[in-house]
């Protein structure tokens, strides 16, 4: 089944929206970080370290600034088995729908097109 | 420029950026949020600690990754993942030809990565334009980067934390202008740098 990742530049940002989405779409896997060092800020390390657990084709949310340009490098630097995409789509409405859209069994490839729909 | 050379220059970067400390942090607090300077010093310490002796290509790779893991902001990932690019083209021996395709490498990175294309006051006005004062017998001269950071000058930022200032960013040399001639002067082929 997809997974969802989500990098913020805050912890808060990140466990909060992957709480959300948790209780809304039981069962889904959600891969959650955000912030540097106690403060506010993405690396790459971050989102390696989430890659690297992740167990099928992942579908990735980013927040605001360097956050897309880490996830890139991330993605690209990314050697396992799996298929990473990185959704353009508001992060918390975005990995909802995503979540919502998992669970009920839609195909990454459609979801990822409901996602480009969406305005962030 | 062998592996050996190409340590000792990325390890004496430490230094450089030790001593530029203060120059990079008064022109990041001009126009930016003042942390270049650390940020450049940070990374280069780890790149001391953690490249060691190693083939060309994984020293470029391992300082890609030291300093990816060590500096904050756009810069440090910018700089980490180009020298990680760079390692997958580079030769044992770095000659002008390669030399200049690896530069060719590190602008396409910046400008794909940073979503920059020039004229907008970036570390990308002096890295994409390094190929055009790359001597024939490979010198990469400081005075010579220099001057395309100096070109940054009057130009008015419009990526990053800088385009928060507008027309005042102008009159300041790009901090990530400027530390781009420090790190691309390291590559000069000439066999004293």
């Amino acid at each position: 089944m997809t997974e969802i990742l989500i990098i913020s530049h805050s912890k808060d940002i990140a466990s909060g929206t992957k709480e959300l989405i948790e209780q809304m779409a039981q069962g889904v896997t959600v891969h959650a970080s955000g912030g540097v060092g106690g403060g506010i800020g993405t690396n790459i390390g971050q989102i390696d370290h989430m890659l690297s657990e992740v167990e099928s084709d992942t579908i990735c949310f980013f927040d605001i600034g360097s956050s897309l340009m880490n996830l890139e490098m991330a993605v690209e630097m990314y050697e396992g088995e799996h298929e990473i995409h990185i959704a353009n789509a508001p992060i918390v409405e975005g990995s909802f729908l995503a979540a919502v859209e998992i669970s009920i069994g839609t195909n990454t490839a459609e979801i990822m097109e409901k996602l480009s729909e969406m305005v962030k | 420029m062998n592996n050996t050379m190409l340590l000792q220059r990325l390890h004496k970067l430490q230094e450089t950026f030790t001593e530029k400390e203060t120059e990079l942090t008064a022109l990041d607090r001009e126009i930016g949020d003042g942390d270049h300077g650390v940020n450049m010093k940070r990374g280069f310490n780890a790149v001391k600690e953690k490249v060691t002796e190693s083939s060309t290509q994984e020293i470029l790779k391992q300082t890609g990754m030291a300093l990816m893991g060590s500096i904050g902001g756009a810069s440090g990932p910018l700089y980490g993942f180009s020298f990680v690019k760079m390692s997958e083209a580079a030769k044992d021996e770095i000659d002008v030809e390669n030399l200049r395709e690896l530069l060719e490498i590190f602008a396409e990175t910046v400008s794909s990565k940073g979503k920059v294309s020039g004229g907008e006051k970036t570390m990308y006005d002096v890295i994409s334009r390094a190929k055009e004062v790359l001597g024939e017998d490979g010198a990469l001269k400081l005075e010579d980067l220099q001057k395309l950071a100096d070109d940054t000058k009057d130009m008015i930022a419009t990526k990053g934390r800088a385009a928060y200032f507008k027309e005042k960013s102008k009159g300041t040399v790009d901090p990530g202008a400027q530390s781009a001639v420090y790190l691309l002067s390291a590559f000069t082929l000439e066999e004293e740098a």
